[in-house]
């Protein structure tokens, strides 16, 4: 028999169907696969710690429940991004009022870890971002996937994502190039 | 800036490092970039936006609540090896307070310690070395002891009668109030010091049993003290070389030891295994302490998962680990359940090692002393905790499974 990290996600996402134990043992491995990348997903499009948290827990849980042998899962990281991006659209329209970037810069954050001044102001970048520029850059820079994989998952024809993903860095640029430039550090 | 087709040398500036650029579009990209600052500060804020991003340790890593959540809401266990941020209860624990908590324990070990080979006995020992500690003293000169109490024949004033306290130390009492209900079967060899106790046993109940005035106490008492002497420390090697059939009314059939060494693995399985094989060995030292305690240090190899930056692509990764561990251990064996010489035990560590910060663990399970042989194999469930951090941040890793040992008592 196999190791568990010998099997595709396709093959373990057939053993979901199957009895508990190894449904058990392949939903473990999925998961280590690629629970950070969709993390990332939901931690950096949310900005909230606790919300991204719970849209995390939702996806993979619905992801879980969506096991189905005839289902034709040829891409085990894009229909989870897939289910992820919907839990965080349909949050997002629900709750997110925009911040200007002047007050943006002086909320609590709940980002504990940035000890990185850069990475602060990326994460304030991307949450000034709108919805659809926002998402792409985020899974072309923090999921990595190509050009086409991102047309797959947000249904926009691959000219317009080159574009979005574009434009996306383009702002983020404007607004990072000051600390960048002049090495000045924006104090919190 | 010029186009080229349909985009600009900007949008291919970003399709070329995003890996998406082919064929003409990039040697012309190229050339623009050698004559371009504006295009090439383009391309620095681009490279360092991307190594921000692969920075940003957080973002990858899912909190440890979220995973137990999820696995708990589909009613899975937490499978070993999946990454995720340390706790609250671990962020309290820091290591300040793991530092201030071994400092502890360790102060704790030593004045216990201290006390303990301390006791009275310990002290008498020294004002009896100047007497010939451990020699028998000439019998003839002891007053001699009345074999059954008579107030009258003692001819003494009745209020001059006393209930007699065991002993004037710790160790006697203990030593005589265990002795006086055991029935010694066999003496490992003809060591004088469990010869003497024997003697000593012998003489108390001579000389004591039947004692019951102060003064024909104490001065009986210097007399059995200067029959021979032993202290705590003595006490705890005799009793360990005794074979007891009894022990305070409990059948226990064994030998009793002061010291033991033993080795302990579990080999049948790595890390990431979901069967929560341990895959560890210890090898270690246990000295007895009181009755069902022992105390004693192990040193450990095993592997662990833990986090890691690749240092080829920069990226967070988990990778199994083996690591080398010290620790100070405590162990309660619970001697009077005994069942064929099985008895339960639990066991606790505190430790520290490579590639982590603190670990800390325990066993719990059963161990078979074997009454004809010096020789115990014990079987245990395991759990160790992990702790460790990764560019400032703190993680930790559960392991647990079960493991056999072998152990040699002297």
């Amino acid at each position: 028999m196999k190791a568990l990290n010998e099997y595709n996600d396709k093959e373990l996402y057939l053993m979901l169907t199957e009895d508990r134990r190894v449904a058990e043992k392949a939903f473990a491995e999925l998961y280590s696969r690629h629970s950070s990348r969709i993390y990332a997903f939901c931690r950096k499009f949310i900005g909230s710690k606790e919300e991204a948290q719970d849209i995390f827990q939702e996806t993979f849980i619905r992801f879980h429940q969506s096991a189905d042998k005839k289902k034709d899962m040829s891409n085990v990281p894009a229909y989870l991004l897939t289910i992820a991006r919907n839990l965080c659209l349909n949050h997002a329209r629900r709750e997110k009022p925009s911040v200007p970037f002047e007050e943006h810069m002086y909320e609590d954050r709940d980002d504990t870890n940035e000890k990185n001044e850069l990475l602060s102001i990326l994460n304030t970048a991307i949450d000034l971002l709108p919805e659809e520029f926002k998402e792409v850059f985020i899974l072309r820079e923090y999921d990595g996937l190509s050009y086409a994989e991102i047309a797959e998952i947000t249904g926009e024809k691959l000219a317009t994502v080159k574009i979005r993903i574009h434009r996306a860095k383009q702002r983020i640029k404007e607004i990072v190039s000051p600390y960048l430039e002049d090495g000045t550090k924006i104090e919190n | 800036m010029k186009n080229i087709n349909e985009h600009t040398t900007s949008e291919l500036l970003t399709m070329m490092l995003d890996g998406e650029l082919r064929g003409v579009h990039e040697a012309e990209l190229f050339a623009d970039l050698a004559n371009s600052s504006e295009l090439q500060s383009q391309m620095e804020h681009q490279l360092a936006v991307k190594e921000a991003v692969k920075s940003d340790v957080e973002a990858f890593t899912p909190p440890l609540e979220a995973t137990n959540a999820i696995f708990s809401q589909l009613g899975y266990t937490l499978p070993p090896g999946v990454p995720y941020l340390a706790s609250v209860w671990d962020k309290i624990f820091n290591r300040k307070v793991a530092v201030t908590a071994v400092l502890l324990i360790m102060g704790t070990f030593a004045v216990a310690s201290y006390s303990y080979f301390s006791s009275n006995d310990h002290n008498d020992s020294t004002l009896n070395s100047q007497k010939n500690v451990l020699a028998i003293a000439d019998e003839s000169n002891y007053p001699s002891v009345p074999t059954t109490y008579d107030p009258v024949a003692s001819n003494l004033p009745n209020n001059n009668i006393k209930s007699i306290p065991i002993s004037s130390s710790r160790s006697s009492e203990t030593f005589i109030k265990e002795n006086s209900n055991q029935e010694i079967l066999h003496q490992e060899n003809n060591d004088i010091v469990a010869d003497l106790s024997d003697k000593r046993v012998e003489k108390y109940n001579n000389v004591f049993a039947n004692s019951i005035n102060t003064s024909n106490y104490y001065s009986n008492l210097m007399t059995f003290n200067q029959v021979e002497y032993l202290n705590n420390s003595q006490f705890e090697i005799l009793r360990s070389r005794i074979n007891y059939k009894s022990y305070n009314g409990n059948e226990i059939n064994k030998l009793r030891f002061a010291n033991s060494i033993y080795f302990r693995g579990a080999l049948n399985s790595n890390a990431t295994a979901f069967d929560g094989g341990l895959n560890n060995i210890v090898i270690g030292y246990f000295r007895n302490w009181k009755e069902n305690f022992s105390f004693g240090v192990e040193f450990g190899k095993e592997e662990i998962t833990r986090l890691f930056t690749d240092d080829f692509s920069n990226q967070l990764i988990s990778a199994d680990k083996n690591v080398i561990w010290g620790a100070i251990t405590l162990k309660y064996e619970a001697k009077s359940i005994n069942f064929a010489g099985v008895s339960p035990f639990a066991q606790a560590r505190l430790g520290f090692g490579s590639d982590f910060n603190l670990m800390m663990g325990f066993n719990t399970g059963a161990i078979w002393n074997i009454s004809t042989l010096p020789v115990s194999l014990s079987a245990s469930y395991e759990f160790n905790n992990f702790q460790y951090t990764h560019i400032s941040q703190s993680y930790n890793f559960n392991k647990s499974g079960f493991n056999f040992g072998l152990h040699y008592n002297f």
